[in-house]
């Protein structure tokens, strides 16, 4: 039992280390968000931080044909705003 | 060792903050802008466009908000330098970077061309105009070989900052490099584009001490 609770212990420091790790680096925007996927490349750079979100402006190249770069950029995970929320 | 009720306890915390952490905190969100200078572009590599180099440039950085302005211990400093990167040498760097998000050096970039730098201290914050820090009439266009003046080679600013707010008693530091084109979008016709005149370095400190920050033109009602 007692090896279990020190167990349980760890667990919840290490979980609290990861979140404080990962909330300290979410805290600031990558400058550069660049790579490729099956519709193309992209490059988008930052253009601005605010409120827990970074805002891109990007270019894509290689474009598969009869796809654009709103596919690329959705496939990659982006969310396409008008401008940002704040 | 633990006792059982305190275990428990702990375990509840934990399981709690995991459960209610807020969703801004949880992860940083990356989104692309289509409006506002913003929006996706496009490629055209190597593309001649030598009307789209400003003979100068301006450039405009501004510590919007920042709760404290007019504490006399409020300060600002900022050391930033202008570059520009010739299209292939860009394209060979983003090349070299890993997938996914990057915050590489301005040293980077090799082949980038020096336009202008600049370290300043403010401590007089009180105004917005105080807070605003402008450089005028940096040479660009004579400074780029006709060769590489193309439309998609990249305007770079390198930036460092400390900003000390004595209403909040804090220290917030942020370093990085800011990338455009060396045009813009016309304001009345988005699919026009002109030569781009200024660039823009935005600051901000929020309330709870974190910072915004930002290369897009300020709005005229800011």
């Amino acid at each position: 039992m007692k090896i279990l609770k020190r167990r349980v212990l760890l667990l919840c420091i290490g979980a609290i280390l990861t979140l404080g790790l990962s909330h300290a680096v979410a805290q600031s925007c990558a400058d550069i968000e660049a790579g490729g996927n099956v519709y193309g490349d992209f490059d988008c750079r930052l253009t601005s931080s605010c409120a827990g979100y970074c805002y891109y402006s990007c270019s894509c190249s290689n474009l598969l044909y009869g796809y654009s770069c709103k596919n690329v950029l959705q496939e990659s995970g982006f969310e396409l705003v008008s401008a940002p929320q704040c | 060792m633990i006792r059982g009720v305190p275990a428990i306890v702990f375990l509840y915390v934990c399981v709690g903050f995991v459960l209610f952490l807020p969703p801004a905190m949880a992860v940083s969100s990356v989104a692309v802008q289509t409006g506002n200078g913003g929006g996706f572009k496009v490629r055209e590599p190597n593309l001649y466009a030598p009307n789209l180099y400003a003979d100068n440039l301006g450039f405009i950085a501004t510590l919007e908000k920042l709760p404290g302005a007019t504490k006399k211990r409020s300060s600002w400093e900022l050391s930033y330098q202008l570059f520009f990167i010739p299209e292939d040498k860009y394209y060979e760097a983003i090349r070299r970077l890993p997938r996914g998000g990057s915050n590489p050096p301005a040293e980077y970039f090799e082949g980038r061309i020096l336009l202008a730098e600049g370290h300043k201290k403010k401590t007089s914050l009180g105004t917005l105009q105080e807070r605003t820090i402008t450089l005028a009439g940096v040479a660009f266009k004579q400074k780029v070989p006709d060769a590489q003046r193309t439309k998609f080679a990249v305007l770079m600013t390198s930036y460092s900052v400390k900003i000390f707010d004595a209403e909040l008693n804090t220290t917030v530091y942020q370093s990085g490099i800011f990338l455009t084109n060396p045009y813009e979008s016309h304001p009345q016709d988005q699919d026009q584009a002109i030569a781009r005149k200024t660039l823009y370095l935005n600051f901000g400190v929020n309330p709870n001490g974190t910072l915004n920050y930002s290369q897009l033109a300020r709005k005229i009602s800011d």
